[in-house]
């Protein structure tokens, strides 16, 4: 049983403990080891990043949060994305569960840089690497 | 009045000698032995037996030192009776004024058995107990205890427990090692062990007091410093106290002293006041008779570190010569003061680390030179500081009973109070009479070039120099020299010979000279004999082998170690574009700064070239002496011991630990310390000295000391260094993890001491493993990266990431993936979470250490 996820008021923990088990439980199986590989992450990794740095780039804040109300849609697109890969067989329905509780806490550019933070952490403890 | 004055001091001094030569049984089938117990020694009724047998001892003790001593038996012995002088009583003399305490008479004889009492805070009644009482069992073998051992600790606060926690003093004569406490658990010996180990003291005095040149027996002032030293050497682990089983913590050494002190003020007074009868001073013990004057040296950090930017091998002269001439000034304001009022050296209690007490009867007379001599002094610090500095004067009179155990704690806040009040008073600037708030100040020649704030008088290679800053230069080039280990204080006004160590600088109406051992002794003599010569100082560094300290002069441990170039320098390539230096010369900053560098078999130099700076002193040390002094002589001693370990021991240790050869001290004294070294080695230092001073404390958790560390290139200005270094003490005082201070601040973080093992031990961990899994430079700033995230975490959760993030940067850098994935994890992931941000000092040290 993973443990829940709350990007929104963040603890410590949540890089530690609930992303390690997040890595775990999205090894690649033995029957499964062609899914959740790294590359696979990533893809949806980089997604992410780059819709930090284009909120980045941007310093007033009244803009950021136009500028996120513009991206968040792309941002939302990441569910479906992960769900067509599901179909592919490239990633399992934890993943897809991941980026779906993720997204739907995502509400502006802290909530983002949360979920990249925590997405990076659960790729930093992936075995795989 | 001087020749009489230091008489009665030296019998006040050695009214205990017998305590050494009963201990030794030396006399125990002497001819006069008996004869000497019924005369000294007071008759117990009831037992029908004689007590306290140390004062016969005395009487007879004496009779063998005598023909070392300045004649005190003939001729003008004054104020004690004379054999050659007719119609005196002749029983009234110097010895007997010494062995008659337990059972006084005359006049003399009850101003040393009042000063003994006092200091040791009894009161008149308590006296009179502890003189029916007996001896304890075990005197003989009853060692010295350490007054360290008690501090924060109520329960063995009075009474001689002999818990296991307790420590002694080896009966050793005084040097470098045997200032160190031992564990009671090693302590026991048996009678005649011990009481040969008091003999071989006793022979040991009887031999070294021989080395005192017979010429200077004509100068008792100058003659009483030497022997002030010898006795010291000789009586500092002989413990003074032996009866009504109080614990035996203070030296015969202090209460002697203290007892010479207060017995030669007290004399005076009476004297003065002309009250001289036996009555007046056993039954007055509230009169005000005592006037207790404190020196403190105000504006030390500006003295000393107030240089421009300089690399040249003149700035570590100049430092070196700066600090020396702190306690210089020092000593020549306490003799002045001792010299003005005619009092011996003896009446001066304490001398350390730019403060001074000498305890001087409470007359008007007192008063008067005191006022003269402060302006005086002012007027030496306008003149060659500009009043940067000072020397102020605080006084507090007191009267016997204040000495007490009782009112002893008020006379110390007294004391406290006077001085922090004369430290508001310097220059009396709010005085009728105050100097004018600007003053002239003609730079004919332009200003020095080592302190832009004074003119400069004259051009010395080229560079224009304060005669000060010259004379500063001059005698720390000097004190380099292993042979000019005597500092000879002459009246000014007597014409001294020309030498290269003699100051162009007049200090308080003393010349200075710093001179040779031999080459020059024979000049002492003549001059010792006429008086002009004052003061004549041993102050070369204890032996380091042997660790002696005494070599027939008075000792003063005001020079310090500084490193020297023992190989030749221009054949280390780490020098290379430096200055050419000689073998033997000092080392400046810039050779110190390349010292932790290492060479390859390539010659290929790896490490920074850093110089470290390490800054710190004794935690609580006010509160330290407030509640652990209970009387006068305890007090003297603690003083006296916290200054040894700084002003004897450290020398030392840096002069006979090939590690530590390299550390140039600044200043050490008093309850503080500043030492600048290669920057590795300074470190390593730090840590040695913190657990020396732990065994020197007797293990006392509730003493310590906090210190602030830096590392700077070698051309920082010195106020740079030093207000660093300052940074980081205030740091580390600010510590209260586990408990307040005991700290040590290093690359901004800090760390308590009794975690810097694990410091130690994780540094070594590092370059093991840098060694074994081949880090990249890369790798080790990702670490120092993620010891800032771990260390951040309670402000920033987000960091908590870090952990994550080291797992990945391993595991791409490892090849054997997961067991050297589980080894880096717990060697240095668990590591960094133990202990955050200081893992960074363990990863600066491998990356400074091997930088190339």
């Amino acid at each position: 049983m993973t443990p829940q996820i709350d990007i929104k008021d963040i603890k410590p923990e949540l890089f530690l403990d609930t992303a390690k088990s997040w890595a775990r439980e999205l090894q690649p199986k033995d029957k499964n080891k062609d899914k959740n590989k790294t590359s696979q992450m990533r893809k949806f990794y980089n997604e992410v990043c780059s819709l930090e740095e284009r909120l980045a780039a941007c310093q007033d804040k009244q803009e950021k949060e136009q500028l996120f109300s513009k991206l968040q849609p792309g941002l939302c697109m990441l569910v479906p994305k992960a769900e067509y890969a599901k179909t592919r067989k490239h990633v399992d329905e934890n993943f897809v569960k991941m980026i779906r509780t993720c997204i739907t806490q995502v509400d502006g550019p802290d909530t983002l840089a949360h979920f990249r933070m925590f997405f990076e952490a659960v790729i930093g403890y992936s075995k795989e690497n | 009045m001087y020749g009489q004055t230091c008489r009665l001091a030296l019998s006040a001094l050695l009214h205990d000698l017998g305590k050494i030569t009963q201990r030794a049984r030396v006399y125990d089938r002497h001819e006069r032995f008996d004869a000497s117990k019924t005369l000294y020694c007071p008759y117990q009724d009831k037992g029908q037996y004689h007590s306290h047998i140390h004062a016969a001892c005395t009487a007879l003790s004496l009779d063998e030192l005598e023909e070392s001593l300045p004649d005190i038996l003939k001729g003008d012995t004054s104020p004690f009776a004379s054999r050659t002088a007719p119609g005196e009583d002749i029983t009234d003399c110097l010895a007997n004024a010494a062995a008659m305490h337990h059972r006084p008479g005359t006049f003399l004889q009850w101003c040393i058995a009042v000063a003994d009492r006092i200091a040791s805070g009894f009161e008149r009644e308590e006296f009179d107990k502890y003189n029916q009482s007996r001896d304890r069992e075990d005197y003989i073998t009853a060692q010295l205890r350490t007054i360290f051992a008690i501090v924060g600790k109520e329960d063995v606060q009075k009474e001689d427990t002999k818990t296991k926690d307790d420590w002694f003093y080896p009966l050793r004569p005084l040097s470098p090692a045997s200032i160190f406490p031992i564990n009671i658990k090693k302590a026991e010996r048996s009678r005649e062990d011990a009481a040969k180990e008091y003999e071989q003291l006793w022979r040991g005095l009887l031999q070294d007091l021989k080395k005192i040149p017979p010429s200077h027996r004509r100068n008792w002032p100058l003659w009483l410093d030497h022997f002030d030293s010898l006795w010291l050497t000789y009586s500092h682990a002989v413990p003074s106290a032996t009866a009504f089983n109080i614990r035996p913590d203070v030296s015969l050494y202090d209460h002697s002293k203290t007892t010479a002190a207060l017995a030669t003020a007290l004399w005076r007074y009476h004297e003065e006041t002309g009250q001289t009868t036996a009555e007046a001073v056993k039954e007055d013990w509230e009169s005000k008779k005592f006037l207790l004057i404190q020196g403190d040296f105000f504006g030390i950090q500006d003295f000393i570190f107030n240089s421009e930017t300089h690399t040249d091998s003149k700035i570590v002269k100049l430092l070196r010569g700066r600090s020396f001439f702190v306690s210089l000034l020092c000593e020549c304001a306490a003799l002045n003061v001792l010299d003005s009022l005619d009092l011996p050296p003896t009446s001066q209690i304490i001398n350390a680390a730019g403060k001074f007490l000498i305890v001087a009867p409470n007359t008007t007379r007192t008063k008067n030179v005191l006022n003269t001599l402060q302006a005086e002094f002012d007027q030496w610090f306008l003149d060659h500081t500009l009043g940067l500095a000072g020397i102020g004067l605080a006084t507090c009179s007191a009267s016997p009973r204040d000495f007490t155990e009782k009112k002893f704690d008020s006379l110390k806040k007294s004391l406290f109070d006077a001085l922090e009040k004369a430290k508001f008073q310097r220059f009396s600037l709010c005085a009728a009479d105050a100097p004018a708030p600007l003053r002239q100040a003609e730079y004919p020649i332009g200003p020095c070039a080592y302190d832009s704030r004074l003119p400069a008088q004259e051009v010395e290679d080229g560079q224009k120099v304060s005669r000060l800053a010259q004379d500063q230069i001059r005698i720390g080039e000097l004190l380099a020299k292993e042979k000019y280990s005597r500092l000879l204080i002459f009246n000014s006004s007597d014409k001294i010979w020309d030498s290269p160590g003699k100051l162009k600088t007049e200090i308080f109406g003393y010349t200075i000279v710093l001179t040779r051992n031999e080459d020059e002794t024979g000049k002492f003599g003549r001059l010792a004999e006429s008086g002009v010569l004052r003061r004549a100082f041993d102050i070369s560094l204890p032996d380091p082998a042997s660790g002696n300290v005494w070599d027939g002069y008075s000792r003063r441990n005001i020079n310090a170690y500084v490193p020297l170039h023992k190989n030749d320098p221009t054949q280390d390539d780490r020098y290379d574009d430096l200055d050419k230096a000689e073998q033997g010369e000092i080392k400046t900053f810039e050779h110190l700064s390349r010292d932790d560098q290492n060479m390859d078999e390539n010659g290929k130099i790896s490490g920074i070239s850093g110089l470290g700076v390490l800054k710190g002193d004794i935690d609580n040390l006010g509160r330290m002496f407030q509640e652990n002094t209970n009387n006068f002589a305890k007090w003297a001693s603690l003083s006296r011991q916290v200054n040894n370990f700084f002003a004897l021991y450290l020398p030392w240790l840096c002069q006979k630990e090939p590690a530590f050869q390299n550390i140039y001290t600044v200043f050490a004294g008093g309850d503080d310390f500043y030492m600048i070294g290669p920057w590795y080695s300074l470190q390593r230092f730090a840590a040695r000295m913190r657990d020396d001073f732990h065994r020197y404390v007797a293990e006392n958790p509730y003493i310590h000391f906090s210190a602030g560390y830096g590392i700077y290139k070698a051309g920082t200005p010195l106020r740079l260094l030093t207000a660093g270094a300052e940074e980081q003490l205030e740091k580390a005082k600010k510590n209260k993890e586990n408990r307040e201070k005991d700290a040590f601040s290093i690359f901004d973080q800090t760390v308590p001491w009794q975690d810097w093992p694990r410091i130690r031990e994780t540094t070594e961990t590092v370059a093991e493993l840098a060694d074994t899994y081949n880090f990249s430079t890369a790798y080790l700033y990702d670490l120092i990266e993620f010891t800032h995230m771990a260390e951040t975490i309670n402000d920033h959760p987000e960091n908590a990431r870090w952990r994550s993030l080291f797992q990945y940067r391993t595991r791409r850098m490892v090849s054997n993936k997961e067991q050297s994935l589980n080894d880096l994890a717990q060697k240095i992931g668990d590591r960094i979470d133990e202990t955050g941000g200081r893992y960074r000092i363990a990863l600066f040290n491998h990356v400074y250490r091997n930088r190339k």
